[in-house]
């Protein structure tokens, strides 16, 4: 999996590619930590060319999200392809996750 | 000669109905307060044997008792080592039933059964003795059918094929021994050889030698035996069984050893010690004693060698998998005298049994590297069965207000985690039947199979740290999913027209098993509430 980071003048974005599952998983999550022990606020994952992602995924977008509001922050889901949206209504993500349509509506 | 034949097969027929209704009604009375007091017996070498004499008299087989303890040693309630020395003590146990066998009582025992059968027949006496007058007219048909085979034996030696017979054996105490082990294998229990052996003796069939050569034949016989039923076993039972097989193939060559010795050096061993107990030459009681230095060698071979044996046998036949997961990790019976304890135990069980899912999930990621989902269930049956039982003699112990709420909360939880190992173990053999290379539906399924993972790894968060936003987390994340999955099926129907209907079928099987799974981990987040304060569920 490859993670492409920006920075945006209100954000960090992290653009994930490929296929997250248990063996990618703790990469995302160090560099998520990274970037919330940089002083970040608001974490965008921009999802677009995301593959596939396993439950090991799910729970670092989890543990993601709790992190960022703990630090007073947020973290934002966005463009989701049609199967990472599907797992994400499965699994209850969409009541519990702040999910957009696109990076311009998350900035 | 047939009317003699029909006699002794009736009699074959009404002993073996008698030994296998004693075990039946007798495990039926007290195999569950047996299988407490043994394990709780097995640490002390002393009521150990007496725990295994008991039920070996109780089962009149040591194989079966060894069975029995296999499935307390699988369960965790004691070590092979502590159950090996129980084994030995059974075969023990089997020696009673072979002296009342060689006491000329049968007058008793026919009251015995009539007393028994009519009290059965009319429905008289209260119904909790019912098993145990089951279990004595059946001592009382054994006994009957012992009665017909001396019967059919008396008039043999008039005859001229049983003469033939004679001279044929001429005396052979060897072919008698080889004759008991194969009977052995045939008959499959001892004591039920040795009464037989007694019967020929009585009926002059046998010479008292002989008879005694037959029951040191039944030694070897069960080595025999166990060495060709036991390929099938593996694991902790067969360790069980090797070990039976060791010490009664070690008792019966020691002494049928002996009996060669004392026949050709004269020197007073075995024969003589019993001719010394029964002074009467043709007295049957000399064979119970000779069964009783048989079954007494086995215990005495045990006690030198369970130590060393245990080890061995560790090494030669290790715990299977399905073995080591059936095995409760945290519950114990000495736990139980602390009603707190033992319900923090049995919460702590519960949370390793729903450790498990995820596990099982992962079968479906790797099912070349994985324990087979179907071994996993049943383990996880029978952990499920042990804190299932566990709870039950929590709650006969008349815990305080403060425990029994507890204790609700945590049969409630019991209930959910049981109904949820069913749901993921029928999902996963779903799947796995439905994931086949090129599935249009594998899309599908692996978006059920990733969101059930993650539902379930949350729901172990809630068990590991008190945290109220994990649980609230839960509570949403497990929200109703009627509409979601209405939805989902509408579009199975109209978009995978690749799928024949069988294939639909079990998408939709598979679809309402996750959302059963969703609902069930939803009532587990509120169990999880109601564990975090029991006393709101007993004021509910």
């Amino acid at each position: 999996m490859e993670i492409t980071e920006t920075k945006q003048p209100t954000a960090t974005v992290l653009a994930l590619a490929g296929r997250l599952d248990g063996l990618a998983s703790p990469a995302l999550e160090q560099r998520i930590d990274a970037t919330l022990a940089s002083g970040a606020k608001v974490l965008v994952l921009d999802l677009s060319a995301l593959a596939y992602v396993s439950s090991a995924g799910l729970r670092v977008f989890l543990s993601a999200a709790k992190k960022f509001k703990t630090a007073g922050g947020r973290a934002t889901f966005v463009a989701l392809p049609a199967s990472v949206r599907e797992v994400f209504e499965l699994s209850g993500f969409l009541t519990v996750l702040d999910v957009r349509a696109d990076l311009a509506s998350a900035l | 000669m047939s009317e003699l034949a029909a006699l002794f097969l009736a009699g074959l027929a009404l002993f073996f109905h008698g030994v296998s209704g004693i075990r039946t009604h007798l495990q039926g009375l007290t195999s569950r307060r047996l299988r407490r007091q043994l394990a709780a017996w097995s640490r002390r070498p002393l009521l150990a044997g007496a725990g295994g004499f008991l039920f070996g008299a109780v089962t009149q087989s040591s194989t079966a008792v060894a069975f029995i303890l296999t499935s307390l040693v699988s369960g965790g309630l004691m070590s092979v080592a502590h159950a090996l020395p129980i084994v030995a003590w059974a075969n023990l146990g089997t020696v009673p039933l072979v002296f009342f066998a060689s006491l000329n009582a049968h007058l008793a025992f026919l009251y015995l059964l009539g007393v028994a059968g009519l009290a059965l027949a009319f429905d008289l006496g209260p119904a909790r003795l019912r098993p145990a007058l089951s279990a004595l007219f059946h001592v009382g048909l054994l006994f009957l059918g012992l009665q017909l085979m001396k019967e059919a034996f008396a008039p043999l030696p008039s005859f001229e094929g049983f003469r033939e017979l004679a001279a044929f054996i001429q005396g052979s105490a060897l072919a008698t021994f080889v004759a008991g082990a194969l009977l052995r294998v045939l008959v499959q229990s001892s004591s039920a050889i040795a009464v037989i052996a007694i019967a020929l003796a009585h009926g002059g069939l046998l010479s008292l030698d002989q008879a005694a050569m037959m029951m040191f034949g039944t030694g070897a016989g069960v080595g025999l035996s166990i060495f060709l039923l036991s390929s099938n076993l593996r694991g902790v039972p067969r360790q069980i069984a090797l070990y039976q097989a060791l010490i009664n193939g070690v008792s019966g060559l020691a002494l049928c050893t002996l009996y060669y010795v004392e026949h050709y050096s004269g020197a007073p061993l075995v024969l003589s010690l019993s001719a010394a107990l029964a002074p009467s030459p043709d007295s049957p009681v000399r064979l119970a004693y000779a069964f009783l230095f048989l079954q007494s060698t086995a215990v005495l071979a045990a006690l030198v060698g369970s130590r060393p044996a245990a080890a061995w046998l560790a090494r030669l036949s290790p715990p299977t998998d399905e073995q080591d997961l059936s095995r409760p990790r945290f519950i114990s019976n000495e736990a139980l005298a602390d009603p707190d304890s033992a319900l923090e135990l049995a919460d702590k069980e519960q949370v390793a049994l729903l450790a498990q899912l995820p596990a099982q999930l992962d079968t479906l990621r790797q099912p070349a590297a994985a324990v087979p989902p179907a071994v996993r269930h049943r383990a996880a049956q029978t952990v499920a069965a042990e804190i299932h039982a566990y709870l039950r003699e929590l709650a006969g112990q008349s815990p305080d207000a403060q425990a029994s709420a507890r204790l609700l909360a945590l049969e409630q939880r019991h209930a959910l985690v049981v109904s949820l190992t069913d749901t993921i173990h029928d999902f996963t053999a779903a799947l796995a039947r439905l994931r086949g290379p090129g599935s249009a539906s594998a899309p599908l399924l692996d978006s059920l199979l990733e969101s059930l993972d993650t539902l379930l790894l949350t729901a172990l968060d809630t068990t590991r740290a008190s945290d109220p936003d994990d649980l609230a987390l839960l509570l949403r994340l497990t929200a109703d999913r009627g509409d979601l999955m209405e939805r989902l099926r509408r579009q199975l129907l109209a978009s995978e027209t690749a799928l024949d209907h069988a294939q639909k079928s079990d998408l939709f099987y598979v679809t309402g098993l996750f959302e059963r799974a969703v609902w069930l981990l939803r009532q587990f987040a509120l169990a999880q509430q109601a564990l975090a304060n029991p006393a709101a569920v007993t004021q509910t």
